[in-house]
This record gives C-alpha cells, sequence and structure tokens, in this order.
C-alpha cells in the first residue's frame, strides 16, 4: 500500500497548523485515499492504476492547501511542543493546560464532584461571613468624612458607667470650652405618639441640636434640616424619616408645610431625611421622627440629669488621643467647678463607627477566624484527595517527564488543575453564600446596625475570587511538587506499588490529616464552649416568670394624660376590660421593661444614714409600675406588700425595693417601714416608706449581676409614666394581642400601641448575640467535623486499598478480622492521637480569644475540652472503622492475586 | 457523466455549494457516518452523477464542524483501526429543515419557469 500521508503533509505544510491537528486530518484523509485505492484494485485496477487513480484527487496542487485555509487555523510561529521551556509560549501552554485540566476533571466525575463540594462549602463559608464583616466592620458610615465622627460620653467607672450620657449643662460647657472638635451634637431619644392620620402609632424618635445634621454632612432628601432658630423651646418643626414618610403620607412629595400631630401638640414637618440615616441606638430604636432638641431652662440647669447621646467632629489634623486628652482636662475642671456632680467624672472619647457597630466585632473576628479553619480544612481534604490521585497518575507524569517534559511545566500543569477546581469550587461557593446570606440575616442580632446592608458586594466578590485563587495555590502546590519529583526508574517499572511518590505521599496525606484533626479540635473546642456557656445563660434566673406574658408599650400623650389621677382613670378602665378577656390570668401597669430600656437610675438618700460624699453615691435602678405587677410578672414578695389601689397621690409616699437595695441599706435588719427619698438628704422631695422587699430581677442586662433596684406606684409619680402592660396568659400570649389592643382602644381610640411581644422573645432577644456566635460558630464546626471526618475516611480507605495484598498475606497466614480491623483502626487512632494533641495545646492558646463571649464557663473549660476530646475521637474511630472493617471482609486468595 | 465537485472553479460555485452542504447533512440525518462513507453514498444515490473528491469533501465536513452543523469524533470499534464519525447537530438539524424548504421552493420555481413536471 502506498503511503498517501506523506502526499497529503505536503500539501498542508504551509498551511502551519498545530501538530495536533495535522496529524489528525493526515490520518482521516489517508484512511479515505486507502479505502479508494482498495476499492480500485478490487475493481480490476493495477497496483500502478489505482495509485495513480487515488492521488489524482490531490492533483489540483493546491486545492487541499486552499480549502482548507478557510477552515483550519494556523498556529503561532513557534508552535507547541510538549514538555519544552520555551517561554514565548505562555499563554498556549495555559490554553493547553486548561483544556487538559477539564478534560482530566471530566474523567473524574466523583473526584471533581467531591472537590468541588468541599471547597464550595470553605469558600461559601467564609463568603457569608466576609459579607458579615465588610457590611458591618468594613463599610464606612453614610456620614461625610465618618472617621472624623466621634460620640463622647461622661466617665463615671467608679459607678459602673464608663460611658455614662452627660447631663445638658456639661455637654454645653464641653461645647464652649473645647478646641479639638469643629462641632459637637447632642441627641435623645424621645417617642412620639402620631395621632390624627389613620391608626394611632408610636414612633421612636429624637430631639437633636440643630447642627447634628451639618455636622454628620447629612442633607434631607426633600426640604431642609434644622437651623439653629429652630433650636428654642416651643418651636414645633420636625423632620421625618424615609420610611416613615413612604409610609404614613404615601410618599407625598407636598408634605413640606404639612402639620402633624405629635404627642397631641401640632409639629409642622420642614424635611424628610435619606434612607441612610441610622443613629446609635440602644436596643432596637428606630428614629422615624426628629424635633430639636431646645433645652427647657430647667435642662440647662440640672447638672446630675444624665441623658444625652453626644456625637463630635475631630478637626481635622487632631488624633483620638488629643481629643481625649482635651477632653479629660475640661472634664477635670468641671469637676472642681461641681464637686457635688462631677466628682470623679471624666470624659471617653470614642469613634463613632465602634458605637455603631457594638459589641458584635469580636465574634465577628472569631467567627472569621474560624471559616478560615473551615477552609483550610477542606483544603487539606483536597490536597488529599489529589495526592491520591498523583500516585494513581504516576505512570502518565514519569512517562511525561521521559518524553521530555521539565518539571516545572509538569508542576504548571498539576497547578492550572487545582486552581481551576478551586474557581470552580469558588464559583459554587458564591452560589452557597447567596443562600447562606439570606440564612444568615434571619438571625443576626436586628440591634447589630448595618445588618440589613450585607450582601455580596464588588470587593466581598474580589474577595471570594482571590481567597479560591489562593486556595488552589495552597492544596494543589504540595500534590504538584510531589508529583513532579518522582522516580522515573521506579514509576516505570511495571507494579511499582511501593514507588516513591506512593511512600512520600504517605506521610504527607498523613500529616494532612493529622492537620486536619487539630484544627478541627480547635473548632470544636471553640463551639463547646459556646454552646456551654449559652446553657449557663439559657438557665440564669431572671428573677421573673418570663413564660405566657404577652407585653405592650403604651406611651401615654402627657397633653392627654397629664396626670396620675388621669392616667389611672385610664389604665383602671383598661385593666377591667382585658382582666374580663377569656384567656387572661392577671394584668399589670409596668414601666420599661427588662432588657428593653437601659436606664432610669438614681442616687438615693436613706434615713439615718449619712450621705455619701460626692462622686460616692450608689445608683438604684428605678421602674414606676401598677399594683398587681409583681405578681403578674411573677416576681416573688419577700417581705412586706405589693402597692394596692389605696397607695395612691393623695396617701402616704411608699417605696418596694429590691433585695439587694434592703442588703446594701440595711444589712441583716428588716427594712419594712424605713424611709429613703431620690436625691439627697437635703433635697426638698418628700420621703418614702419602704412597704416591700422583691426579689432581684436582671433589669438592663440579662448576662450582669442585677443592680440595686427600687419600684413607685405610677400613682405617685407626677413625671414618670408608667408606659407598659404585661398580660399573664392561660393560652399562647400571642393569641390575646388583638383582644388586648381592642381592649385599650375601646377606652381611647387614639392610644397608640407598640411593640406587642412575648416576655419569652424579649429574653431570647436579651441574649441574641450570644446565641447567635453560638449557633454559628457550632455550624462551622459541625461542618469542620464532618470535612475532617471525610478526610480520615479518605486516608484510611486509600491506605486499606494500597495494603489488600499485605492484609492478604497476613490473613492467609492466619490473622484474624479482629486482628486487621485492631490493626487499621490503630493506624487511624495514631494519626488522631498525635492530630488531637497538637490541637489541644493550640486551643489552650486560641480559645482565650473567646474569653469575652463566654459566661459562666473559662476558656479553658476542662468539661468542655474533656466532652468535645471524647466526640472527635468516637468519630475519628467510626471513620477508620469503616474502611477497617472493609479491610476485614477482603478474601485471602484475591488479595493475593490482584498484584 | 461525473459531476466533479469543486475539481475547477465554476460559475454556480455558490449553488452547488448550498447543495453540497445539504446533501451532507441529510446523509447525517439518520445516524452518524464518516468521510468514506459519505462520499460513497453520495455517488451512489447520484448514481455516479455526482461525486466528491479528497480535497473537497474534507474542507466541506471541517466547515460544517466549525458552524457547529455537524460534530466529528474518533471512534474505536473491535477489530478496525479508529475513525472518525460525524454526527449531525441539532443547530444542525436545523439549518438542514431550512435548506431543505428553501430548495424545495428553488427547485418547484425552476420546474414552474422551465416547465419541467415531476414524474
Amino acid at each position: 500500500m502506498p503511503d498517501f500521508k506523506i502526499e497529503i503533509r505536503a500539501r498542508l505544510a504551509e498551511l502551519g497548523l498545530s501538530p495536533v491537528r495535522e496529524a489528525e486530518i493526515v490520518e482521516e484523509l489517508s484512511q479515505h485515499l486507502e479505502e479508494e485505492y482498495e476499492w480500485a484494485l478490487s475493481c480490476g485496477a493495477s497496483e500502478d492504476e489505482a495509485r495513480k487513480q487515488v492521488l489524482e484527487q490531490l492533483s489540483a496542487p493546491d486545492l487541499l492547501g486552499r480549502e482548507l485555509k478557510h477552515v483550519e487555523q494556523r498556529v503561532s510561529a513557534a508552535g507547541v511542543t510538549l514538555g519544552t521551556e520555551e517561554k514565548i509560549n505562555m499563554f498556549a501552554d495555559l490554553w493547553q493546560d486548561l483544556r487538559y485540566a477539564l478534560r482530566t476533571l471530566a474523567k473524574n466525575p466523583a473526584f471533581t464532584s467531591i472537590a468541588i463540594v468541599a471547597i464550595a462549602l470553605g469558600i461559601g463559608a467564609n463568603t457569608v461571613i466576609f459579607s458579615a464583616v465588610n457590611a458591618v466592620l468594613l463599610r464606612p458610615l453614610p456620614f461625610k468624612n465618618p472617621e472624623q465622627l466621634v460620640m463622647v460620653w461622661e466617665n463615671a467607672t467608679h459607678l459602673g458607667f464608663p460611658k455614662n450620657t452627660p447631663s445638658p449643662p456639661n455637654f454645653i460647657d464641653w461645647q464652649r470650652q473645647n478646641t479639638v472638635f469643629t462641632g459637637m451634637a447632642a441627641m435623645s431619644e424621645r417617642s412620639f405618639n402620631l395621632t390624627g392620620v389613620g391608626e394611632p402609632e408610636r414612633l421612636d424618635g429624637r430631639r437633636v441640636s440643630a447642627n447634628l445634621f451639618d455636622l454628620l454632612g447629612v442633607q434631607a432628601l426633600l426640604g431642609r434640616t434644622f437651623v439653629p432658630e429652630d433650636d428654642r423651646p416651643g418651636s414645633h418643626v420636625v423632620l421625618v424619616s424615609y420610611s416613615l414618610w413612604q409610609r404614613r403620607f404615601g410618599s407625598d412629595p407636598s408634605i413640606i408645610g404639612r402639620v402633624v400631630t405629635l404627642n397631641g401638640e401640632s409639629y409642622t414637618v420642614i424635611g424628610v431625611m435619606p434612607r441612610s440615616v441610622h443613629l446609635p441606638a440602644y436596643g432596637n430604636w428606630n428614629d422615624k421622627v426628629w424635633v430639636p432638641i431646645a433645652f427647657t431652662n430647667e435642662e440647662t440647669t440640672e447638672r446630675g440629669n444624665h441623658f444625652l447621646d453626644v456625637i463630635a467632629r475631630i478637626k481635622p489634623g487632631i488624633t483620638l488621643k488629643q481629643a481625649q486628652a482635651e477632653m479629660e482636662t475640661i472634664a477635670a475642671r468641671l469637676a472642681k467647678e461641681y464637686p457635688r456632680y462631677n466628682t470623679r467624672i471624666g470624659a471617653t472619647v470614642t469613634p463613632l463607627h465602634e458605637e455603631v457597630v457594638g459589641d458584635i466585632k469580636p465574634a465577628l473576628l472569631i467567627l472569621l477566624g474560624a471559616v478560615g479553619f473551615v477552609l483550610l480544612i477542606a483544603c487539606a481534604n483536597v490536597a488529599n484527595l489529589l495526592l491520591a490521585r498523583a500516585a494513581v497518575r504516576e505512570k502518565e507524569i514519569a512517562l511525561r517527564l521521559a518524553l521530555g517534559a521539565s518539571r516545572s511545566r509538569l508542576t504548571r500543569q498539576f497547578l492550572t488543575e487545582s486552581v481551576l477546581l478551586a474557581l470552580l469550587g469558588g464559583g459554587f461557593g458564591l452560589l452557597l453564600a447567596l443562600a447562606g446570606i439570606r440564612v444568615l440575616k434571619t438571625f443576626i442580632p436586628v440591634t447589630i446596625s448595618q445588618t440589613q446592608t450585607i450582601s455580596i458586594d464588588g470587593k466581598v466578590l474580589v474577595f471570594t475570587a482571590l481567597l479560591a485563587l489562593l486556595t488552589g495555590i495552597v492544596f494543589g502546590l504540595a500534590p504538584a511538587m510531589h508529583a513532579s519529583h518522582s522516580n522515573l526508574n521506579d514509576s516505570l517499572k511495571e507494579g511499582g506499588r511501593d514507588s516513591a511518590i506512593g511512600k512520600k505521599g504517605n506521610r504527607l496525606r498523613d500529616l494532612l490529616v493529622v492537620g486536619e484533626i487539630a484544627v478541627s479540635f480547635i473548632l470544636l473546642i471553640g463551639a463547646g464552649l459556646l454552646i456551654n456557656s449559652f446553657l449557663h445563660l439559657r438557665n440564669l434566673d431572671p428573677g421573673f416568670r418570663a413564660d405566657h406574658l404577652l407585653t405592650m408599650k403604651v406611651d401615654l400623650s402627657e397633653l392627654r394624660y397629664p396626670d396620675g389621677e388621669r392616667r389611672s382613670v385610664f389604665f383602671d378602665e383598661v385593666l377591667r376590660r382585658i382582666r374580663a378577656l377569656p384567656g387572661v390570668q392577671s394584668v399589670a401597669v409596668a414601666g420599661n421593661l427588662p432588657f428593653t430600656y437601659n436606664g432610669d437610675s438614681m442616687s438615693i438618700a436613706v434615713e439615718g444614714i449619712p450621705d455619701p460624699p460626692p462622686g460616692q453615691w450608689p445608683d438604684v435602678i428605678y421602674r414606676a409600675i401598677g399594683p398587681g405587677y409583681f405578681s403578674t410578672m411573677g416576681i416573688p414578695m419577700i417581705r412586706g406588700r405589693d402597692f394596692t389601689d389605696q397607695d395612691k397621690a393623695d396617701s402616704k409616699n411608699v417605696v418596694v425595693i429590691s433585695e439587694k437595695t434592703a442588703q446594701h441599706y440595711w444589712p441583716g435588719k428588716d427594712p419594712i417601714g424605713k424611709r429613703l427619698k431620690p436625691g439627697a438628704t437635703t433635697s426638698g422631695v418628700p420621703w418614702r416608706e419602704v412597704i416591700g422587699v422583691v426579689k432581684d430581677v436582671r433589669q438592663n442586662d440579662f448576662i450582669a449581676q442585677p443592680k440595686m433596684q427600687m419600684y413607685f406606684t405610677y400613682r405617685q409619680l407626677k413625671d414618670l409614666a408608667a408606659n407598659a402592660l404585661i398580660v399573664r396568659t392561660s393560652v399562647e400570649p400571642m393569641s390575646l394581642a388583638t383582644s388586648t389592643r381592642d381592649a385599650i382602644w375601646a377606652v381611647d381610640k387614639d392610644q397608640p400601641v407598640a411593640n406587642v411581644d412575648t416576655m419569652d422573645h424579649i429574653v431570647s432577644e436579651a441574649i441574641a448575640r450570644q446565641r447567635f456566635s453560638m449557633l454559628l460558630l457550632g455550624v462551622f464546626a459541625a461542618l469542620a467535623l464532618i470535612l475532617a471526618a471525610v478526610g480520615i475516611y479518605g486516608v484510611m480507605s486509600y491506605s486499606v486499598a494500597q495494603r489488600i495484598h499485605e492484609i492478604g498475606i497476613r490473613m492467609a497466614l492466619g490473622a484474624r478480622r479482629t486482628d486487621v480491623l485492631k490493626m487499621i483502626v490503630n493506624q487511624g487512632l495514631k494519626l488522631v492521637s498525635i492530630g488531637m494533641m497538637l490541637g489541644l495545646a493550640a486551643a489552650f492558646l486560641l480559645t482565650r480569644v473567646l474569653q469575652s463571649l463566654l459566661f459562666g464557663i473559662s476558656a479553658t473549660d476542662p468539661v468542655t475540652f474533656f466532652g468535645i476530646s471524647l466526640v472527635l475521637l468516637a468519630v475519628a474511630i467510626l471513620a477508620s472503622y469503616l474502611p477497617a472493617l472493609r479491610a476485614t471482609k477482603v478474601d485471602p486468595i484475591i488479595a493475593l492475586r490482584a498484584q | 457523466m461525473a459531476l466533479q465537485y469543486m475539481a475547477s472553479p465554476v460559475p454556480d460555485r455558490e449553488l452547488k455549494k448550498g447543495s453540497a452542504e445539504l446533501m451532507i447533512l441529510a446523509l447525517l440525518e439518520s445516524r452518524p457516518r464518516h468521510g468514506y462513507e459519505i462520499a460513497q453514498l453520495i455517488e451512489l444515490r447520484s448514481r455516479g452523477a455526482i461525486r466528491f473528491n479528497v480535497a473537497s469533501l474534507y474542507p466541506l465536513l471541517y466547515r460544517l464542524e466549525k458552524r457547529n452543523w455537524i460534530r466529528g469524533r474518533w471512534v474505536e470499534k473491535a477489530g478496525q483501526r479508529r475513525r472518525r464519525y460525524y454526527r449531525l447537530t441539532s443547530s444542525g438539524k436545523n439549518v438542514l429543515s431550512k435548506q431543505r424548504a428553501g430548495w424545495r421552493e428553488f427547485v418547484e420555481a425552476i420546474n414552474l419557469i422551465t416547465g419541467i413536471q415531476h414524474a
């Protein structure tokens, strides 16, 4: 048979095709010509005739070339030669590597999908947490030059308030005397009852200095913000929030100049603020309206009345430290000038961003570290898979090396494969993250601002892409280096089972598993500590019975109900109606509910005890409540009696105190009948007689020890109104929400009812941050445990497969199944125990960062350490037991034959 | 007489090229075939009136492959050397049905003008 290939190749020469493509065309066309040749022979032609006849087809000298030129692609001048080191071919190489990698990955769908899932989980978790870190910690506040904004506090550390809200006179003095701020503005939370437009509604709002929005650099969306002339008593202008404008005023552009009724008074709307205005707040306070702060004459003189939040903008060039130093100097001066109120009161300057972010920062950073660990474990798993595969591909690698591929070229090929894998995993991880963010948003505490802006933006995308790239390099480098250093001779020998790659690869794989165990141990310990701490928290006695309690805010308008008498008439009727509802056991008037408010404390004078010197007055938390409050809340009465309807404005002034207050002022004595009063002994305020002692209640903070407390009946108070109702029910509390609200509206149809909630929910919100950290770290630790288990399982399975021959011999020589089982499990346990020891040492050091998040246990809690060790050990034993079990099922004959 | 496709430049080159594409697509409609088989079938079914040679058939196949109308794949069968089989892709199927309709209209138009009747 004549060789047609030479003829065809000659006609293709000028096209400059890639060698691979050219070979394909030559093969296909020569086949065709050979068949025509055979056909011609079978028709009776001589060999010579047949050859001529066939070659005639190629006779028009450039026809084939000309036709193909339109179709085929010329490759670069240098051409691609596999395994050469020519640098010009970087891109051709990369392209080739990529296609090769894709083909290899596609050929091993099981390996590829396992690897991609592991990476996707790791990268997805990282993306979710990074997007939260990005939104909460990294994204600047939506104000002008936000890094210059600070909050200024009174420092009353000796009273337990390192960041106390300043009083108006102190604020005014700070404002006048400082030289470090371009401006200083005060604000104070205040709620408003909006009436006259549809359903009455209670609105969160604030009184603010006229310069606040200028200071922040925020312009009104519609109309204007405040001007200095607005900031005087009697001014009735209001700014409304974007959401209120949309919801209650239908985004009416002509709202400017409209008069609305707030707390029974008329206010003129002068502006609508943009959506982005979120000022730091306690709890889930969410501003809907702003009015000028317009200090009253009394306010500007009451130095002991602390209720302001102060924002300031540091002058360019001044540091936070300088600002802090000057504020301390001013505070020291004021302490000298007004010793009665300002002794030992300093000043604290904190960045506004820190205040807005709150104490979630350590939790987020710890979580970011945790997901980093999860990714490391995922990387170790994938590296393990790649190593195992490198051993399988040993012959291919050796062959390519023998054919002249350089080791660096092979390393690059392997890296391309792993980076491609990582990028695919990253892509899926991003999809997982989209879902993860949605889940995260449902249980991230609402009190953390900026959480609703958590999303995947450009920064997050870049983070994920870089992370995927880095991941690919990290888990690809070891196998790549390893594979390219294999010993040619050993690998090419037939049946070379214990080759260099195999042995070194095993060591590396073992090392990776040890690392995985160590890292997951750290994570598990961290999660264990948080879970344990959370259980401690859940078991804390808040001092009352939170179940079956319905609560709601009922802020009475000061205009409509200016005194205790009118308030009593209203509440008495409301209580009578609610009590009659089926499912209601009892109902009472309450003041600010536990965990919803961080204020209302005062210093008191006690009859028979001299007033302490300035700066040493302990604070007592006070609440205005109505009769029946203690029994409804389930707060045990230890001595004396509850308030009754007979404790009225014109009867004897009385007070109920907490156990702690009793012990502080009358240790070992019966406090009933003793007298105390707000302020100093010399103040003109009347004495109040102690009529009862109740158990301590956790009021402001679920975690801190309860502070001293006292309760007044709202009927005997002029300024302080009770503003909530609590209902103890025999049925599911929320099922009574509507009927209770209707009962209130039957008495006053304009009375706003807000924050209808259950006490159980309020308590659970109070520990939302702890639950958040615990849940997330728990999820990540579980993920780490699963990945580590998969890692151990993979390594043990691989090891069993490699030792099948040896196991066969052992069993042929009489080893029992239990011996084999023991041998394999022991091998796994050896790795696990080394990993656990390393992890234990690291956990001892690392879990200390958790200390600030823990409650009731130490960061080295032995119970947690021991319990988690058992869990990890059990999982590890299981993960090596399964492959071991398979090893015992080996038929010695088959195992020996399988060489 | 054998009509040598594209063996030499002819005035109605485009028309013929179009018809050659149609023939190949049509032949691949029922099952994948290799180049030699395609050439043989065309010759056989046209009773020797149309013949492709190697220099015109394969460039055409590669072009169709590049347009993603057909796809070639090396297939190994026991006891045989590997061969490249071409099959019709889904976009090839679309093109085939369009070209078929266009060709039918064209032939009908020619028939109307020249008065040739179907048998």
